[in-house]
């Protein structure tokens, strides 16, 4: 199971009610709209609890996401491009978010740096079909992926801190 | 419709972004914070205060803003332990900021835990001022009260505002009382209102509890009352605690007015009285309101000088008619006896001034009695006494007492020494007693009194000792002094004086009987005088006698001695022993005999001893008299006595030597004298033939002649009696002529059968008439047989 703090803020974001995919035309405007305002009320509890970790944004279509996430170790920020692209079966299958930077780097990732998620992820998905939008995916998958994941890399050596000026 | 669904997805996804963009919000953590901040304050970068609560911090000028903040909502006070509660910050850094405030500040000041401000202590003080309007009056203890503030800070803030915000006045007396005008003003009024109004003394509580006034105030106003001679009166009496009392004018006007008119009337004032009055010191009062009087101040009463006056002209009257007054008849009704008596040695204090010869007297303390007057009352006694004195003096009741008092005497000087110096004392208490009566006056009847009852005591206590002393007094007339002879009762005096008519008004008992109590001393006295007197003169006489018999008995003491002394010598003429004791019995059985009663007789005599004079002494009243005869007489007059039973001239001789000698008859015995010795012969043997001549008896005529010839033959005496006759006649035979022996011889046995023959008629006128034949032969024997040893 999700630890929780992930569960608290999980239970902060609003719950998505219309199940459309991209091809479900004024269907997936609404479904877009929630996305939004799901990722709306997800980042400003994130500022709020001064745990912005994350920028997002999309296509005019909104089929393709794309932005940056970032970790603090060690009084270290360490930031990585985001990217995906919503399925054609979404909501019923999960939007696979990808840290291209990272490819290779970590044996928790597939081809082409999609992040490799827990194998409760899918299932709980599953489960909340179309409740869950990407704000969830971004706040049960990213969020304690990069959590595990980074620490062991920096660790490890396989990234270092860059000098960034942005955040 | 597509289209506005699109517009609005591309203004979340705007929104979105804005959100994404804006900044968020920096947040530390509150283990952080503290972290940072002791961090902060351990660098000295900050200074804050910590919250009791230890969630915040203050910094120290904010702490200062706040709690000023607070002062001004509470209205300028505020309890420093309330601002801890308020601002939730430690007491200490409160305190120190309040402080700091105070000094800061002057319009703040920190009293008694509290700090206050300048508007609070206005708003005090116009409150104050309020409540002074209000009441008339504050005290500062009462705002103490009311504010809860420390009563000098109150005394600062009022003192401060006086005529500014507060419009009155402090009392001078008082620093802690404030007061208006309008309020003493109308205590005043009320205060004046009262002490006009009163008509009695009145005390100051009374006076205070009715109007309502502050003692203290009222004691200023009445001040400046009296000083403006607004009241009518005066205060007595100490200013504090309400003791004082105000006595209007009005009062002590009528006082004095009732005082003034009463001794003008009546010329003393009574006590009690003045205390009806209301005066309480009247003493004081007497001397104040009559400085220029001469009072007398007795103990109830004072006395004005027209009293005086009157008694001492009734006592001066008194004095120059040689009589009686009674002052008290003269004196208000009130006055009692014991005042009269002050009055009366006030009086005669000043008359004994004027007259000093005139010896006055008081009795009954009320009557003035001149010496004159009671001379004149004991004129009538002098007949009296000396009818008594004779009385008494020949009843011998003087004899006894004054006896009685020696016997008295004597004993105590036998008796212990504490005794005798008894009996001195007693003396003298006696003359004591009699002397202060000369002088007279009630002191004189003081020491009577009290001697007499310590007398009576005495005589209780020593009643053991004396108990024949009190048997002996009993027989005297007195009962109440032992020792004195009472010539003159009391009852009796008292008799004699109701019968004066000087005397004779009623209630005059009293009186009486004190002139009788003083005149009973000095009138026993002169009654014992007079009775000594008489006595002296009886005794004058019988003195002079006792002295003659004194001399006489020294004679015939004398000459029984010789003649016992020659009679001895007779005596031992005899050679038979027989006879020679036979003889000598009979001498100490009669001259001896005599010589020792007399010597008894006269011891009796000397020390007043009772017994019958009439008879002869029998050897019990000598030993009797023995008894009670003075000590150092004992043991001669024991032995004389005793020796009158032995058988020898001799030792009785000496016997009558000692006992004569001086201490106890204080006779002389002369000297044997040889030359002496003959005339007595020669008048022994003349008594001896005178007595022949003259006796007829034929018994006696032998006897004598026998005797006589014996004194012719041997130049001696001889004491014998007729039994001895025939002794004396064998005794002589050998010196006599035969013829004279026969004559004598028959002479004789014809007395014998004169003697032996009883009643026959015959033979005894035979005889009688032999005899009466042979007594002319018998006493020419006699008679010649002088002769003839004269001529020889």
């Amino acid at each position: 199971m999700v630890d929780e703090a992930t569960k608290k803020s999980l239970t902060c974001i609003p719950v998505l009610k219309t199940k459309a995919g991209p091809r479900d035309k004024d269907l997936w405007v609404q479904r877009l709209k929630e996305e939004y305002q799901a990722l709306i009320q997800y980042v400003q509890n994130n500022k709020g609890a001064d745990n912005d970790w994350f920028r997002l944004e999309s296509n005019k279509e909104g089929t393709r996401w794309f932005g940056k996430c970032w970790y603090i170790h060690n009084l270290l920020k360490y930031e990585f491009d985001i990217e995906f692209d919503i399925p054609v079966t979404y909501p019923a299958t999960a939007p696979e978010i990808a840290l291209p930077e990272l490819d290779g780097k970590t044996a928790k990732m597939y081809r082409g740096g999609k992040i490799c998620l827990t194998d409760h992820f899918k299932p709980l998905w599953a489960r909340n079909v179309p409740k869950f939008g990407i704000a969830h995916a971004m706040a049960l998958g990213l969020g304690p992926w990069l959590a595990v994941e980074i620490p062991d890399m920096i660790e490890k050596g396989v990234i270092s801190y860059k000098e960034k000026t942005e955040g | 419709m597509t289209a506005v669904e699109w517009d609005e997805v591309k203004r979340l996804a705007a929104d979105f972004q804005r959100a994404q963009l804006s900044s968020t919000v920096q947040r530390l953590s509150e283990r952080n914070c503290v972290e940072i901040i002791t961090k902060l304050l351990d660098l000295k970068l900050l200074d804050v205060v910590f919250t009791t609560d230890g969630k915040e911090y203050v910094t120290p000028q904010q702490l200062t803003r706040e709690i000023r903040d607070e002062l001004y909502v509470h209205g300028g006070r505020i309890n420093l332990v309330e601002l801890v509660k308020l601002l939730s910050v430690d007491l200490n850094q409160i305190a120190a900021r309040a402080a700091e405030i105070e000094r800061a500040d002057q319009n703040c000041s920190l009293v008694l835990g509290q700090l206050i401000d300048k508007t609070y202590v206005n708003r005090i003080a116009e409150e104050i001022n309020e409540r002074l309007l209000q009441q008339g009056q504050v005290t500062i203890g009462d705002l103490t009260r009311h504010y809860d503030l420390p009563s000098d800070f109150l005394q600062m803030v009022v003192e401060k505002q006086l005529g500014k915000i507060i419009h009155g006045k402090q009392d001078k007396t008082d620093p802690q009382v404030f007061f208006t005008e309008s309020y003493v003003a109308r205590n005043r009024a009320c205060i004046r209102g009262a002490l006009a109004a009163a008509l009695r003394p009145i005390s100051v509580a009374t006076l205070l509890s009715q109007c309502g006034v502050e003692e203290r105030l009222f004691y200023s106003i009445i001040g400046k009352l009296m000083e403006t001679k607004q009241v009518p009166g005066v205060i007595t009496g100490k200013q504090q605690g309400g003791s004082s009392m105000y006595i209007p004018a009005i009062y002590s006007k009528s006082q004095n007015d009732w005082v003034n008119s009463f001794y003008k009337q009546n010329g003393y004032l009574e006590y009690d009285a003045l205390m009806r009055l209301g005066i309480v010191d009247h003493q004081l009062f007497v001397h104040k309101h009559f400085p220029n009087e001469k009072l007398l101040l007795l103990p109830s009463f004072a006395v004005g000088p027209q009293i005086i006056d009157q008694v001492e002209a009734a006592v001066e009257e008194a004095i120059a008619t040689g009589s009686m007054v009674d002052i008290m008849p003269l004196l208000p009704s009130l006055f009692e006896p014991q005042d009269a008596g002050e009055i009366l040695t006030e009086v005669l204090k000043n008359t004994k001034i004027k007259s000093p010869s005139q010896n006055m007297h008081i009795f009954c303390s009320t009557m003035v009695l001149t010496e004159q007057f009671i001379q004149k009352l004991t004129k009538p006694f002098d007949a009296i006494i000396q009818k008594k004195a004779e009385e008494v003096v020949s009843s011998g009741a003087y004899l006894l007492a004054q006896a009685e008092s020696k016997l008295q005497n004597n004993r105590n000087l036998i008796e212990q020494y504490e005794p005798n110096t008894k009996g001195d004392r007693r003396e003298e208490r006696r003359k004591k007693a009699t002397g202060g009566k000369g002088g007279g006056g009630t002191q004189g009847r003081e020491t009577r009194t009290k001697s007499t009852k310590k007398k009576y005591l005495r005589g209780k206590a020593t009643a053991g000792d004396d108990s024949d002393e009190e048997t002996t007094s009993a027989t005297g007339k007195t009962s109440g002094s032992s020792h004195k002879l009472e010539m003159l009762s009391i009852a009796e005096i008292k008799e004699v004086l109701a019968e004066d008519e000087t005397l004779q008004e009623e209630d005059l008992g009293e009186l009486i009987a004190e002139i009788a109590n003083h005149l009973y001393p000095s009138l026993n006295k002169s009654g014992l005088a007079a009775a000594e007197t008489v006595f002296e003169s009886t005794m004058a006489s019988s003195a002079q006698s006792r002295r003659k018999t004194h001399s006489d008995l020294q004679d015939k003491l004398n000459a029984m001695f010789v003649n016992v002394r020659l009679f001895e010598k007779g005596i031992k003429q005899f050679a038979d022993k027989d006879i020679q004791q036979q003889l000598v019995k009979y001498l100490l059985k009669t001259l001896c005999t005599e010589i020792t009663n007399d010597v008894f007789s006269y011891i009796a005599q000397e020390n007043m001893f009772q017994y019958d004079q009439t008879k002869e002494l029998s050897p019990e009243i000598r030993l009797k008299i023995l008894n009670d005869s003075p000590n150092e007489c004992k043991e001669p007059l024991l032995k004389l006595h005793k020796s009158l039973n032995t058988s020898s001239i001799e030792e009785f001789l000496n016997c009558v030597e000692a006992a004569l000698g001086p201490g106890v008859c204080d006779m002389i015995l002369r000297k044997p004298d040889k030359k002496k010795e003959r005339p007595q012969l020669l008048g022994h043997r003349q008594a001896l033939l005178e007595q022949l001549t003259s006796s007829e008896d034929p018994a006696l005529v032998l006897h004598l002649t026998a005797l006589i010839l014996f004194q012719a033959m041997t130049q001696t005496m001889l004491h014998a009696s007729g039994r001895f006759v025939s002794n004396i006649l064998t005794y002589l035979q050998p010196h006599l002529t035969a013829e004279v022996f026969n004559t004598l011889q028959r002479y004789h046995d014809l007395v014998l059968k004169l003697l032996t023959t009883g009643s026959d008629d015959d033979s005894r006128s035979q005889i009688v008439n032999a005899l009466k034949e042979g007594m002319p032969a018998i006493k020419e024997i006699a008679t010649s047989f002088k002769k003839h040893s004269s001529t020889e």
